[in-house]
């Protein structure tokens, strides 16, 4: 490494402070210093909001409430949080809601990641619609399939009677399963583009040679699919099923918009109870508390994601 | 019977000709290597006799069976490719008997053959590992014994060895040509090292452009090049090459000016004013010390460039008319710059080409 070591020449020799920086540019801390504005920027945008988000669940803040003050409360929000309904059935929906969408957005991906890993233009075009509904924002998908399932006018429910497979409209969103189901099926088809894209890259990456090698010792699709294709898509796939689920557990809007969390409770996941308790009722303090508690279960949830896909590998 | 028959391959990619009419045969237990410059076709006249890529028009037999249009698993071929295709996640054992593994072969079986296969090769205590942990030469061999675990009727390889340092290269060599020896196997060989096609050939096939320029047992076609290509292609240092024309009386006038040169009586009967190519091997050159007129000599007149003492050899560089010569001399030849001297040819290691064609001129 050079720093520190003297090279024999001044970089810089215009002025008394130039001379300061550029005898200070010789020592040992430079490489430091010059890394102290990025880290003041991480600190501010990253951990500040984290910490008060962290401390807010400590305290009290209504806004419904003024008089209570936004004093130190301690634990006693969790302790609430233990004794809510609400809250234990919305993680059960969390996690009902994060598993079946990650996965169909998953086998979504992969299948189309396959049908697309082939050369030509027409190949591009066909990647370029499939990337489509990633394009739409959240709220933008989540109204237009709110309104083409809708139980009254939707396009939906039109086209399944004039096949034949529905004898009439159905509300998708009156109850709990046909809610949920309905809900996982937007959300993969607005989220697979991601494990497509992602897929699609680290297909290309495989080395041709492999397959040829592959199809000389007599391996049919299968299971060059099975022993080369899926063990040099593992780190890639590991990844992105954790974006993906971070940011499923993380963002309320489609669920928002499409059932508020209805019927009844059924669909009511941690983010969106958090989002109301904040934004419908003002509390705050227990919206930090329900915060934390996703944030500590993604933590929980990538540490034994990633060791059982380390195990797995062997 | 042969190991491998082709009969007029072609392959074109869109417009792009690739392999215009390869006719070649492999007799059982030979070991063809393909020859020739970057781009010439060779890695795709490999894939098309493993089936990994379909010809144009032609067709294939393998071992003396109709091989045209069959799957590559079929073929009973067993392929060792440049970048050597380990699969990645696979340990070495399971690496190489990925293949029995795929043909149903049971544990026990497999567990046996790949252990015979590693002895011979010298990599029994790798055999726990993953590719990413083996060294460039560890993995060629692991890449070899994937090939010779199956037993196929027939070996492919492209370039093994163009990813070895050259100390490791020549190590590897030899092993390559031991393997042969002992396993009598067929073997279809890919490269475009003139070494290696000397060290291991039994048949070498020199290509250009998608043809086959000449092929034959590597001494044959050192000895007796069909044309310019091949001449300067066998040989290192390569062959010397002078273009000028026969004169009366027998001599040779090199292009450029320049001392002519005394031909020796030949069985070749060239007119005076022909154009020709005179070829001669710089490790054909000997000096004649002064004094002596020996017959028979084709005789340069040489004042020595450079001089690059080598140890065993010595090679000294010298120009007639415009072209410039190497002549490989023993080392204890006593050559100094600068200082005149005769150096000569016996009439029979003499090459003659026909300036126009690039063919060999053969006495008529
Ligand atoms: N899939 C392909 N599509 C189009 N052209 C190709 C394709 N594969 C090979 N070629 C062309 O065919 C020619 C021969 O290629 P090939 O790989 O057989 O050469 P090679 O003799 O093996 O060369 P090298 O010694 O560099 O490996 C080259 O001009 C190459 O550009
Ligand atoms: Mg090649």
């Amino acid at each position: 490494m050079g720093v520190g070591v003297d090279s024999g020449r001044r970089p810089f020799t215009g002025g008394r402070l130039g001379r300061a920086i550029g005898a200070m540019s010789e020592t040992r801390s430079w490489p430091f210093l010059l890394i102290v504005p990025s880290l003041l920027v991480i600190l501010l945008v990253v951990l500040y909001p984290t910490l008060h988000g962290i401390s807010l669940s400590f305290r009290e803040m209504r806004l419904t409430r003024p008089d209570l003050g936004t004093g130190f409360v301690g634990l006693r929000h969790y302790v609430d949080l233990w004794h809510d309904d609400i809250f234990w059935r919305s993680l059960a929906n969390t996690f009902k809601w994060v598993t079946l969408a990650v996965s169909l957005e998953l086998a979504m991906g992969m299948i189309s990641a396959l049908a697309l890993n082939r050369e030509g233009p027409l190949m591009r075009i066909c990647t370029v619609l499939v990337l489509l509904p990633w394009f739409l924002p959240n709220v933008v998908a989540a109204n237009m399939w709110a309104l083409m399932l809708d139980a009254r006018l939707g396009v939906v429910n039109e086209l399944l009677v004039r096949m034949g497979l529905i004898d009439s409209y159905v509300a998708w969103f009156a109850t709990p399963t046909s809610g949920l189901l309905a809900a996982v099926f937007i959300e993969a088809w607005h989220g697979y583009p991601f494990f497509t894209l992602l897929i699609l890259a680290g297909l290309k990456a495989i080395p041709k040679d492999l397959y040829q090698a592959a199809s000389v010792d007599g391996a049919g699709s299968y299971q060059a699919f099975r022993n080369i294709t899926l063990p040099m898509l593992r780190m890639i796939v590991v990844t992105a099923v954790i974006l993906r689920v971070i940011s499923l557990a993380n963002s309320p809007e489609l669920l928002l918009i499409l059932t508020g969390g209805g019927p009844g409770d059924s669909t009511q996941v941690i983010s969106l109870y958090a989002f109301k308790t904040a934004y419908e009722s003002f509390d705050f303090g227990y919206a930090g508390a329900l915060s934390v508690v996703t944030l500590l279960l993604l933590m929980v949830f990538c540490v034994i994601y990633l060791r059982v896909s380390r195990v797995l590998e062997k | 019977m042969n190991a491998l028959a082709i009969r007029n391959i072609q392959k074109s990619f869109g417009a792009l000709k690739v392999l215009n009419g390869i006719d070649l045969t492999l007799e059982e237990g030979g070991f063809l290597v393909l020859l020739g410059p970057s781009g010439c076709g060779k890695s795709t006249l490999l894939s098309i006799i493993a089936g990994l890529e379909d010809a144009s028009a032609g067709s294939i037999e393998i071992g003396g069976r109709e091989a045209t249009g069959l799957h590559p698993r079929d073929r009973d071929i067993a392929m060792v490719f440049q970048s050597y295709a380990l699969y990645p996640s696979m340990q070495v054992e399971r690496n190489m008997g990925f293949g029995l593994e795929m043909r149903g072969a049971g544990v026990d079986e497999r567990k046996e053959k790949v252990g015979a296969a590693a002895d011979l090769l010298g990599i029994g205590a790798l055999l726990e590992r993953k590719p990413a942990q083996l060294s460039g030469g560890q993995r060629q061999r692991v890449a070899m014994g994937r090939a010779i675990v199956r037993k196929p009727r027939l070996f492919l390889l492209d370039e093994p060895l163009s990813n070895l340092d050259a100390k490791l290269r020549t190590k590897m060599r030899g092993e390559i040509k031991k393997l042969h020896q002992s396993l009598g196997a067929s073997i279809v060989y890919v490269t475009h090292d003139q070494v290696e096609a000397m060290t291991l050939a039994t048949k070498v096939a020199v290509m250009r452009g998608g043809t086959i320029e000449q092929i034959g047992a590597p001494m044959t076609i050192y000895r007796e090049p069909d044309n310019l290509f091949v001449a300067g292609f066998i040989g290192a240092p390569p062959m010397n090459f002078v273009r000028g024309r026969i004169v009366e009386g027998g001599g040779f006038a090199p292009d450029g000016g320049g001392d002519r040169i005394t031909m020796p009586a030949m069985e070749h009967r060239l007119e005076p004013g022909r154009e020709i190519v005179l070829g001669v091997r710089p490790e054909n050159l000997r000096p004649i010390p002064p004094g002596v007129s020996p017959e028979g000599l084709l005789r340069f007149n040489a004042v020595p460039d450079v001089i690059e003492p080598m140890g065993a050899d010595t090679m000294v560089h010298f120009r007639v008319g415009q072209s410039e010569l190497i002549a490989r001399l023993d080392g204890q030849t006593e050559v100094s710059g600068s200082a005149p001297m005769e150096l000569g040819c016996e009439a029979s290691a003499l090459h003659l080409f026909d300036a126009t064609t690039e063919q060999r001129l053969r006495p008529a």
